[in-house]
């Protein structure tokens, strides 16, 4: 098995921990979901080669200014997809310094 | 810096502006005739929209607001309502754990608060919020969901929603195969695991997204 990918941040943490325990870390290629503590220990440690955050920033974000925008000035609802924040080792320590995440 | 500098950057940045003929393209006022600026204000009303009380309210509901995950989307409500100058209610279910119950009973509570001018919610339980959608509609207020996303949600073609769309697993199954050429990998198997037993159309989705990626 070459590599991996676990679908949500339920399954990510539980994939990060088979790769530790079958001594895969570092030689797999790894993804999963989201960027919480055991994702982001992952990252460090190897046992996940990327991770994809959901932008909650814009999920809180866009919805304002949306029910401004239908408020003030009528547009109609528009759905914004917040597509992903791929992280990797490199940026697991600028998680969140903005708030962003 | 000097004053004289200043004053020497100042003429020279004014003369640059009033040469107009040096920069094409620029789009003075609408084909209809106005003023980019004054289509651009505020309407004078918006304030006193729904309570009447000289300032947008809003407020969002999330349904864990107890283990740091929603701190980012509470972050960005503010980051937008200081924007515009709205208030924004930041509420959620105190658990650190999913708890959709408890985020109802504070949107029943919430929408019968009479300063409320629009609500953010989000909707881990599909079908659990029609009621409060009917609710809102009755009382004048705009509605709009984030994060998890209920299909059948009542009105949801004049309700926006904002969240990840399963296709950005795609992103993630590009970078798989990246990993794999710096690798050196040519040839092995990719698993994608996923509990079919939980039926979770996002999931399923994703993994469909990234193994298209993939192959």
């Amino acid at each position: 098995m070459v590599g991996a990918f676990a679908g949500n941040n339920v399954f990510t943490p539980a994939l990060a921990k088979a790769v530790a325990q079958t001594g895969m870390t570092g030689k797999i290629c790894a993804y999963g979901f989201d960027l919480g503590p055991a994702q982001q220990e992952a990252l460090r440690s190897g046992d996940l080669t990327g991770a994809l955050g959901q932008q909650p920033f814009l999920q809180g974000f866009w919805p304002v200014m949306q029910l401004w925008l239908e408020i003030d000035r009528g547009i109609s609802a528009a759905n914004l997809d917040t597509r992903a924040q791929l992280v990797t080792s490199d940026g697991v320590e600028a998680i969140g310094s903005r708030f962003e995440n | 810096m000097s004053t004289k500098r200043n004053i020497i950057l100042a003429a020279a940045f004014s003369l640059f502006a009033t040469a107009a003929f040096a920069q094409s393209g620029g789009v003075d006022k609408a084909v209809g005739g106005y003023s980019w600026k004054e289509a651009a204000m505020e309407n004078a009303d918006t304030k006193n929209f729904h309570s009447n009380d000289g300032v947008l309210t809003f407020a969002l509901v999330t349904h864990t607001a107890g283990n740091g995950f929603f701190d980012p989307v509470y972050v960005g409500a503010q980051v937008a309502a200081d924007l515009i100058g709205a208030k924004v209610l930041l509420l959620g279910s105190e658990s650190p754990t999913d708890d959709p119950a408890r985020a109802i009973e504070i949107l029943n509570q919430i929408i019968q608060d009479p300063t409320l001018d629009g609500l953010i919610m989000t909707t881990p339980q599909v079908g659990a919020y029609d009621d409060i959608v009917r609710t809102a509609r009755s009382n004048g207020i705009p509605v709009a969901t984030t994060n998890s996303f209920d299909p059948n949600i009542l009105g949801r073609n004049s309700i926006s929603h904002t969240g990840q769309d399963a296709s950005a697993a795609a992103i993630a199954g590009e970078a798989l195969v990246a990993c794999l050429d710096d690798k050196g990998i040519t040839s092995g198997s990719i698993v994608l695991p996923n509990d079919t037993a939980a039926g979770n159309i996002e999931v399923n989705n994703r993994v469909s997204s990234a193994y298209n990626a993939i192959i």
